[in-house]
This record gives C-alpha cells, sequence and structure tokens, in this order.
C-alpha cells in the first residue's frame, strides 16, 4: 500500500481515540506535562548556562588570559612564582592590534580585620585598566573601588560579612546595637543607623531548618532592600570615621628575581650546565665568588643587565632564581562587590597594583602572573569567539611585537580555563535533562500501556481487519498513527504549556539573589541575580517532533506482539 | 475453474496437549456463482473449513486452491492481499469497527484497496441502496439493530466485488424474520453479482435457502447434496 493508502487509515487511527476519551485526554496530559516540563527546563538550564558563561568572562576571566604556560598548567596552586615583567609591551601591540588588556598579579593570602579573618585570594590590579575588561567594578554596592596608589582594598559581600567590615546587611539585633554604639557619633546618627534596618521575617514553616535559637536580641535584622543610595553612603562615611574597615594582608609570594647569592652547589648543577653558551658570559661576569659564603655573590647592580640575566636563568630552568617575600600589608576596605557572578563577591580582594610594588607592599617590582585580554568594544551579551580566541590573539600579539611570544608564554581562551567549570555545567544541566526524560519516557510507558490495553481490547476486531485483508504492516502503521495522534495532541499543548510558562521566566526573570546569600553567594551556577531562561527554538519545537515520533514508535511492539497471533484466534477472542 | 478447490485437505491442533484432528482428507470444489452452506452440528469441522478456505488459517496437509492459486505455497503477506483482492468476510456477530459510521464501515475494504475517493463514494452509495440501508449511512453500529448490522456487513464484503463470499453463521445472532430477511437480500446479490456465497451454518432456514448443502461430521464429509 502506498504512503496515500497508509494516510487513508488515518480516520481509523483518530476515531480509535474517541473510543476512551478520559484515557486519550490523561496520556496525552501526561506527554503534555513532560513536554512542558522538558522545554521549561531545558530553557532555564540554558539561561543559567549563557548567563554563567556571561559573567564568567566578564567579571572573572575576560576572553583570554596571557601567562606562563606553568601557570595555567597550575592554575589551581595560583603558583605566584610563575610571574613574568615587561607586560607593557604586550599590552601595548595588544592595543594596537584592537584588544584591550588589564594586568593582575594573583596570590593567596589571609584577610585581618579586627573581628575576624578570612583566607582570600588577591588581586593586585591595574583600576583603570581592569575597568576596560571587567564589569565588576560597577557592582561596588557600597563604597567604592580602591584607587591607584593606595593601600584600599575592596572585597566580596562574603568576606565582608565573615570579616565584619563595611555596611552588615543582616546583623543579630544585639550585633546592630553594638555597631551603632561603635559608629554612631551622636543620637541622630544612631535614629539614622536604626532607620535603615528592619526586623527579618521568621520562618515557622516545614522548610525553617535553622539551627539558630530565637532568643531576644537575636532577632535577624536585614538592611532595608530599597534604602536610598545617599543614606549608604552617609552609612559608609560613618563607618569610615571608625577602625571597623581597617584590615591587614598577610601572605607570601615567590617572585621571580635574580638571587642575591647562589650556592656553588647549585651554581655548578643546577645553572651553569643549562645556560646557553652565550648567557654563561653574561651570568659569570654579574657573579663573583665568595668562599666565605660558600657561593657566587651578585655584584651587578645594573637592572637592565639584571632582566638580562633573570631571562637567561629562565630559560636555563632555574629554580633559584625566586625571591620569597612575606609581608603584612595594612589597608582599608573602601568598597563591597556584589556582583552578578560568584567569584568577585566570595573571599576575594581587589588591590591597586601599583601599590604593591615595592617593600611597603608585596615587592612585586613590576612582575604580574597574568594579562586579562578582552576586544575592545566588546558587548556585554557578546561571548568571545574566533576573533577572540586564543590563536587570534597570538597572532595579533605575533603582528603587534614583530615577533613571537617568548616560549614560557601563552594565550590562553577562557574555556581552556573553565573546563572544570563546563564539566560540571554539564553535570548540572544534565541532570535535571535526565529527570525531564525520565518524566517524558514515563508517559511514553502510558502510552505504551494504553496501546497495549487497546490492542488487548481490540483483538476480535483486528482479527477481522486483518481477515479483510488489512496487511501487518498496515495494522502497525493504524496503531502507531493512534499513538502518534496522542503524543502529537500532548506535544502541541506541551509546547504551548512550556512557552506559556517560560514566558515569564524569559522577561522577567527569577531573582536569585536571597537564595544565592542564604548559600553562601552561589548556587552552583555562576549566577547570583536575577536568572532568566532562554528561548530555544530547536528545543520547543524538537521536543514536540520528538515526542511524538517516540509516541508513535512506542505502539509499535504491543502491535506486533497482537498482530502474530493467528487470525482465528482473534477473531474467537472474547 | 473452481473459485476453490480443497484436495485430501487435513487440519490438526494441539489442544492441551492432545491432537485433535479438524479436518481429515475433505476434497470439495466450489463454482462461480454457488449458494452453498455446509452444515454440521458444533466441532464437526465447518468452520475450520470455512477459516482455511478464507486463508485465514493453514492447512496441515493437502492443497487448498483458492482463485486458481495454491494458498499452502503462498507467504502471510501475500495471503493478506490474496484475501483483500478475492474473499468477503461476514460474521455471525457482525465485527464492524464501532468508532466508524455504515458508510465508512462499508468503504473501509475499498480503502485497503486504495480505490480513489470518489469510486468509494459511489461504489458504497450503490451498495447501500441494495441492502436497503441508504438513509442509515451516517450511523454508528451501536445505533443499529442486529438486521441492520448484518446488512451492512454484507454490504462490507460485497463492496469490493470478491470472487467469494464466506459466511460464518451469519443468521445466529438474529430473529427468524430478519434472517430470513438478510437471506433473501444474499440470495438476491447472489444472482445479481454473481458471487459464490459459502456459508457454514446449523441453521434450517439457511440449508433451505441453499442450492447446494453440503454435510460434515467429525472432520469428513457426510454427503454433498446439489438441489434441484
Amino acid at each position: 500500500m502506498s504512503l496515500t493508502g497508509i494516510w487513508g487509515l488515518k480516520k481509523i487511527a483518530m476515531r480509535n481515540l474517541s473510543r476512551h476519551k478520559v484515557k486519550t485526554v490523561l496520556t496525552s496530559a501526561a506527554v503534555m506535562v513532560s513536554v512542558a516540563v522538558y522545554i521549561f527546563l531545558t530553557s532555564w538550564l540554558g539561561g543559567m548556562a549563557i548567563e554563567s558563561r556571561r559573567n564568567i568572562v566578564n567579571y572573572d576571566m575576560s576572553a583570554a588570559k596571557l601567562q606562563t604556560a606553568l601557570y595555567f598548567e597550575r592554575s589551581d596552586e595560583r603558583p605566584s612564582y610563575e610571574n613574568f615583567r615587561g607586560w607593557e609591551r604586550y599590552r601595548d601591540a595588544l592595543y594596537g592590534e584592537g584588544f584591550n588588556s588589564a594586568p593582575r598579579f594573583v596570590f593567596a593570602g589571609m584577610l585581618f580585620s579586627n573581628s575576624g579573618s578570612a583566607p582570600m585570594i588577591f588581586n593586585a590590579v591595574d583600576p583603570v585598566a581592569e575597568a576596560r575588561v571587567l564589569h565588576y567594578i560597577d557592582y561596588v554596592d557600597f563604597g567604592r573601588f580602591p584607587e591607584s596608589g593606595k593601600f584600599e582594598i575592596a572585597v566580596g559581600t562574603t568576606a565582608a560579612e565573615k570579616l565584619r567590615v563595611g555596611i552588615p546587611t543582616r546583623p543579630r539585633r544585639l550585633e546592630l546595637e553594638e555597631f551603632i554604639a561603635n559608629t554612631a557619633q551622636n543620637e541622630t546618627d544612631a535614629a539614622f543607623i536604626r532607620s535603615l534596618y528592619e526586623p527579618g521575617k521568621t520562618s515557622t514553616g516545614f522548610l525553617n531548618f535553622s539551627t539558630e535559637r530565637e532568643f531576644a536580641g537575636n532577632e535577624r535584622m536585614i538592611l532595608t532592600r530599597n534604602a536610598p543610595r545617599a543614606d549608604l553612603d552617609r552609612l559608609w562615611e560613618l563607618i569610615a570615621a571608625t577602625d571597623r574597615n581597617n584590615v591587614r594582608i598577610n601572605a607570601v609570594i615567590d617572585i621571580k628575581a635574580v638571587p642575591e647569592i647562589i650556592r656553588i652547589g647549585q651554581w655548578n648543577g643546577e645553572l651553569m650546565p643549562y645556560l646557553r653558551e652565550e648567557d654563561k658570559a653574561l651570568v659569570e661576569a654579574a657573579y663573583t665568588r665568595e668562599d666565605f659564603v660558600g657561593g657566587y655573590l651578585l655584584v651587578e647592580e645594573d637592572e637592565a643587565v639584571q632582566e638580562k640575566i633573570l631571562a637567561a636563568m629562565i630559560r636555563a630552568g632555574f629554580r633559584g632564581a625566586v625571591r620569597h617575600v612575606n609581608q603584612l600589608v595594612d589597608a582599608v576596605v573602601v568598597g563591597v562587590i556584589n556582583s552578578p557572578d560568584p567569584v568577585p563577591n566570595g573571599n576575594t580582594g581587589y588591590i591597586p597594583m601599583d601599590a604593591l610594588q615595592d617593600e611597603a607592599g608585596m615587592m612585586l617590582d613590576g612582575a604580574i602572573t597574568e594579562l586579562l585580554i578582552r576586544k575592545k568594544g566588546a558587548a556585554y551579551a557578546e561571548l568571545p569567539g574566533e576573533t577572540e580566541s586564543a590563536a587570534a590573539i597570538t597572532a595579533a600579539l605575533k603582528r603587534g611585537l614583530g615577533e613571537p611570544l617568548p616560549e614560557y608564554l601563552g594565550v590562553f581562551f577562557w574555556l581552556e580555563y573553565m573546563s572544570d567549570y563546563l564539566g560540571y555545567e554539564a553535570m548540572q544541566t544534565g541532570a535535571p535533562q535526565v529527570i525531564a526524560f525520565l518524566l517524558l519516557f514515563l508517559s511514553f510507558l502510558g502510552i505504551s500501556n494504553t496501546i497495549l490495553l487497546a490492542v488487548l481490547e481490540r483483538t476480535k476486531e483486528i482479527g477481522m481487519m486483518r481477515a479483510m485483508g488489512m496487511t501487518d504492516r498496515q495494522m502497525i502503521v493504524v496503531y502507531m498513527l493512534e499513538a502518534g495522534f496522542i503524543g502529537f495532541i500532548g506535544s502541541v499543548f506541551g509546547m504551548i504549556l512550556g512557552c506559556a510558562v517560560n514566558y515569564p521566566m524569559v522577561v522577567y526573570g527569577w531573582d536569585l539573589s536571597a537564595m544565592a546569600d542564604s548559600l553562601g553567594g552561589g548556587i552552583g551556577f555562576r549566577v547570583t541575580t536575577v536568572l532568566r531562561s532562554v528561548w530555544n527554538v530547536p528545543v520547543i519545537f524538537g521536543s514536540g517532533i520528538v515526542a511524538t515520533l517516540l509516541a508513535s514508535c512506542m505502539a509499535y511492539f504491543p502491535t506486533r506482539r497482537a498482530v502474530k497471533m493467528p487470525i482465528t484466534d482473534s477473531l474467537r477472542f472474547e | 475453474m473452481a473459485v476453490i478447490k480443497a484436495e485430501k485437505v487435513t487440519k490438526d491442533y494441539a489442544l492441551d496437549g492432545h491432537v485433535v484432528h479438524a479436518l481429515r482428507g475433505v476434497d470439495l470444489e466450489f463454482g462461480g456463482g454457488e449458494f452453498a452452506a455446509i452444515a454440521g452440528p458444533s466441532g464437526s469441522g465447518k468452520s475450520t473449513f470455512l477459516h482455511l478456505a478464507g486463508c485465514l488459517d493453514s492447512i496441515t496437509s493437502g492443497v487448498m486452491m483458492v482463485g486458481g492459486i495454491d494458498a499452502g505455497r503462498m507467504t502471510k503477506q501475500q495471503l493478506a492481499l490474496l484475501r483483500r483482492d478475492k474473499i468477503g468476510f461476514i460474521f455471525q456477530a457482525y465485527n464492524l469497527i464501532p468508532v466508524l459510521s455504515v458508510e465508512e464501515n462499508i468503504s473501509f475494504p475499498l480503502t485497503l484497496l486504495g480505490v480513489d475517493k470518489k469510486e468509494i463514494k459511489e461504489r458504497t452509495a450503490k451498495i447501500l441502496k441494495e441492502v436497503g440501508l441508504d438513509d442509515m449511512a451516517k450511523r454508528r453500529p451501536k445505533e443499529m439493530s442486529g438486521g441492520q448490522q448484518q446488512r451492512v456487513a454484507i454490504a462490507r464484503a460485497l463492496v469490493k466485488k470478491p470472487a467469494i463470499i464466506l459466511a460464518d453463521e451469519p443468521t445466529a445472532n438474529l430473529d427468524s424474520t430478519t434472517g430470513r430477511e438478510i437471506l433473501e437480500l444474499m440470495v438476491a446479490l447472489n444472482k445479481s453479482e454473481g458471487t459464490t456465497f459459502i456459508f457454514s451454518t446449523h441453521d434450517t432456514m439457511v440449508m433451505d435457502y441453499a442450492r447446494r448443502l453440503i454435510r460434515i461430521r467429525d472432520g469428513q464429509i457426510e454427503s454433498d447434496e446439489v438441489k434441484s
């Protein structure tokens, strides 16, 4: 029978749907819910993933980083010794080729306040360059971003809360009173501060997992969400007049530097055999052997020559070309960052790089660990593509420099850097999709069951149709059409329902900030504020089509089983 | 040429571990335009013969020629097409498709044959008139009496103009008046269309109407009488 002939059987398939209307409606409803849930979840997770990726690029990573290859390999350890100097020429070369860049020296350490301490990741940054590449500076909730040349620091909201610096956002009543006592200079100030807070809601529902006991003075107070900016600035000024925001950085870093002294064993065993022939004379001329210290002392004072010596030692892979710096640096918290990305909001600090260059700071001496790179004029919503790939930026650097990058440096695309996160993201988005798919599968089992019962109920009728010359194939097609119609009806309504539920999520989104706060700044994805779903047209139509086809396929096995029964048995079936 | 020719046909069933010999070497031949009844008590083998003649079941031994074709050598698919093209069935319980209207039930075999819509409409209308149901075309089977449903079943069997119509106890579910009406209708159609009718029955009225009466007992032909 031709396709037209088969299609002629659709009348029977469609009429069969009306035999048990309730069963048809319920089965279609199951498909509808499954398709709607799948569309909603996929759009939601897609929105999460896209927003997370935008946040990573806009608030943390930029498009790519110029780093030493070894730093990239060991980036989890944040190996501060894998730093490099002379980055200004790369910045200039990139600028000429249409890229902005921002230098950073990233190091780990502790931050102490008057009320506590926290392990931190410190980013020594150039505030002006940083603002050209990343957007978190626009999200300084309270205060301002540090200014160049000053010992100032901006910290994330998580760190601020832990260290009790800046404006308290969720203090207990007694803590608030203590804060007021320490901050207010008179009763007017005290009344002003109190006016900025309101009692938090106490959850008494079954979802209240708090183990904190409520007692007088322990009530949670919340900083009014819509407090005017002018009031917050005034409160910040009151705080700034106290020592609440004074902090101390304690960190140990390793800087690549020409060593003052090289032991004889190191000189003979680790340095000289690995130096290039043309570098040996340079190094030998810069050091003099002093047997009373058991090594070679640096006598060369010219900084330019020292740079060349350091480059030669790095080329030779000499591990002794490192200076350990253990510093305590006093600073003032001038701002608290609350961006859409959890990383800047966490235990993260941003300090002006130029303040840390000498002995008063971290003795960075011009070294950086990374140069963040982004195309000039890159749109906020634009994810880096081919024009900002590692290969494109490397080629741009080569053109700008007039020579290739040194071997020890490399450009690493943000996706390479975020491979761990992307794996996590895949897991995060995959698990709910599997659940949605299982839901879809269950509804298909429902269809299969419906067809199985229909086939059983219509055994005699099937026998009659076969007796009249209907082939097994035609019989299977009729039942597949019937199941397909159930799937189609469910799919169409599922697509409509899925889009209807999705619409407010796309247009208005869901404010996750409260949940993110309660979970310590993150919900797994790199999103902390309003989450918006995205329209995914291929998924909307694809899920409808796939659900219809799968529903149709679910009729195959029950019908195939039915047509294997001898016709005479079918006709006798009661 | 014989439309159905059975030579030494046997049919054995396995039932509860025992072999039941439903037909034991049956030789029968039906020509075109016959109006024949196969009569016998329950379990005599009359329905089994009808099923074998209608290619609904396979023979154990012997030869069953249907429309000049050896049914025993055909595949499942070929048998389905043979039934579609050559054979019409009328069942005791009518076996109409409940979700289709009268005209849709009747046109169903034509849909299987791939006849175009216009011709389906014309042929359905004609046969509806012949069986006296032209005013009930849009009704559903459950809205009709048993006799009317059997008329629909007859129309459905005839609409494709088959060479043979096999009717298994067509009057068993009908009262005698309705049964007579149905038989009158089949006699008329047999005459007008020249279609071979073969009944299995133990209804004496059917036997009276039949021009050839074959009696069967214990799977063997007891008598084969052609009435004058």
